[in-house]
């Protein structure tokens, strides 16, 4: 019953993607600065306001409580751990993403890490130069030339577009540890798992989240920018040949 | 008779169950099939124009790390030196920055003065407000302009300084550079704590006058003047297009 809901979901999502991206594809972009579509954004707001409240009331103590009470080894080796329980997505969207050298890294870090990293605990891969490159179904879209889409305040989840949330949904339900947990009646680990996945995005990003709170007048349109932005990084894998922000003009003119 | 009837029975219901799980079985192929033809039809329209682009934007892009290390080289040999001057300066820059901040004799007053002339002497203010301003610069009046810099300024010196004293100790390594045009150059460096992960910074330094000077920041691929400038014209359209409700924001800070 679950199984099927997912993928009635997947499909619906999918159908949307589709025709939103093919409406994309043509719509001029509004604002050459500010090329980021969010047609809804009056219900976005609402949906972030309401998110907002909920991560001062809950994630947030919870992250700060997290950093408060565990030394960072602690942090780091849970950081690990579920890293390298997400190493089949990231294999798999290496792979969809035509990234040979990304998967074959991958297929490399999960070896190492599972047997001399002890189950994932220590990434012993990152200290050989194998750095750990977090991969998504929404990555590989966008590296197929699939567009963002509108963007989308997910409720609990966050920021997200039509095509990242796509991207999400894909991963979720082809999840082969997610697909074990639940054929195994272990769904309270899928649970657990999750929740530990979301402490830990949530302890991390602690002093960005910090600083956009405190040092923009619009928080809303700050996230939605420095998501987009991110997002677009990732795409590039952090090419650092790309990375290369907006082109600033010479002022100097007027 | 009874026991025909109830036979018939049972076959009708293994066939419709049988179907319903013929059925189940087409299901997910068919949104399979439906979600690669749609991807290629995405990919016959979207990839020529993204192949052109990527030909177009990033000639390094194809080039190997070694490659383009040799091609550093022999830019610096053919007395392309701003980029190295550039490296060189962010490098400068930070030890200063790292000289005052870790000075345990300095009060957190001293260091924040510290810190706002030095970011005086090597950021492009101007620059850096003018474009946080994007599109809404033309439509402003000369005294909103100037306002409007001499706020910024106070701002970004305010944001900078408290953000840079929360120093923990992380080394900086200006590591790479690379020419976006000719006078800017991006220059990547990394901030490494003593444990956890480095964090990327990019910096584009633009050459003027004789003087390098920061006119972008980019952590993590998010950009600084981009994220401000979402940030203000998001308030100022939202203030109904008038540059004077976020003039308004800034003087309350």
């Amino acid at each position: 019953m679950k199984k099927n809901f997912l993928i009635a979901c997947m499909a619906v999502f999918l159908c949307v993607a589709v025709a939103g991206c093919a409406g994309n594809r043509n719509m001029a972009v509004q604002d050459a600065e500010e090329d980021i579509y969010d047609p809804m954004e009056n219900m976005n707001r609402t949906v972030f306001n309401l998110n907002d409240s909920l991560d001062r009331a809950i994630a947030d103590p919870l992250a700060r409580g997290y950093r408060a009470i565990t030394p960072e080894f602690v942090r780091n080796g849970v950081r690990n751990f579920l890293r390298n329980l997400r190493s089949p997505v990231n294999l798999a969207n290496q792979v969809l993403q035509g990234d040979i050298e990304g998967a074959a890294g991958d297929v490399t870090r999960f070896a190492m890490n599972t047997t001399i990293g002890i189950g994932g605990l220590f990434d012993v891969a990152a200290d050989t130069g194998l750095e750990y490159e977090y991969e998504d179904f929404g990555q590989t879209l966008g590296v197929w030339g699939v567009d963002h889409g509108p963007y989308l305040v997910l409720p609990v989840m966050g920021p997200s577009s039509l095509r990242d949330s796509t991207g999400l949904l894909v991963d979720t339900v082809a999840d082969p540890v997610r697909i074990y947990l639940y054929n195994t009646h272990n769904e309270e680990w899928y649970y657990a798992r999750s929740g530990a996945t979301a402490l830990d995005k949530r302890e991390e990003l602690l002093d960005v989240i910090d600083d956009l709170r405190k040092n923009s007048f619009d928080y809303y349109a700050a996230i939605r920018s420095a998501y987009m932005q991110k997002r677009a990084a990732l795409v590039k894998d952090d090419n650092p040949d790309i990375l290369t922000g907006a082109s600033i003009p010479d002022y100097d003119d007027e | 008779m009874d026991s025909c009837k109830n036979r018939e029975r049972v076959i009708k219901e293994w066939v419709t169950k049988d179907k319903l799980r013929f059925y189940k079985k087409l299901f997910f192929p068919i949104i399979a099939i439906c979600f690669v033809v749609s991807l290629f039809s995405d990919l016959a329209f979207a990839a020529p124009p993204l192949l052109i682009r990527q030909n177009q934007n990033d000639k390094t892009a194809q080039i190997s790390p070694e490659a383009s290390l040799f091609i550093q080289v022999a830019n610096k040999e053919s007395g392309n030196d701003l980029g190295t001057g550039a490296m060189d300066f962010v490098q400068s820059m930070a030890n200063r920055a790292i000289g005052f901040l870790s000075d345990n004799n300095l009060t957190i007053e001293q260091k924040k003065k510290s810190f706002r002339t030095l970011l005086q002497d090597s950021f492009d203010l101007k620059t850096l407000g003018r474009f946080s301003l994007g599109r809404y610069w033309r439509v402003s009046t000369p005294e909103q302009r100037k306002e409007y810099q001499t706020l910024f300024e106070k701002m970004v010196i305010e944001v900078y300084s408290q953000r840079f004293t929360e120093y923990k100790g992380q080394k900086f390594v200006a590591r790479s550079y690379r020419n976006d045009s000719p006078t800017d150059t991006l220059v990547t460096s990394f901030i490494i704590p003593d444990n956890g992960p480095e964090v990327q910074v990019d910096w584009r330094i633009r050459y003027k006058d004789g003087h390098y000077k920061v006119v972008d920041i980019i952590v993590e691929g998010v950009s600084m003047s981009v994220t401000q400038r979402s940030d203000f014209s998001s308030v100022i359209q939202r203030g109904g297009g008038d540059v004077q409700v976020l003039l308004t924001h800034l003087q309350a800070l």
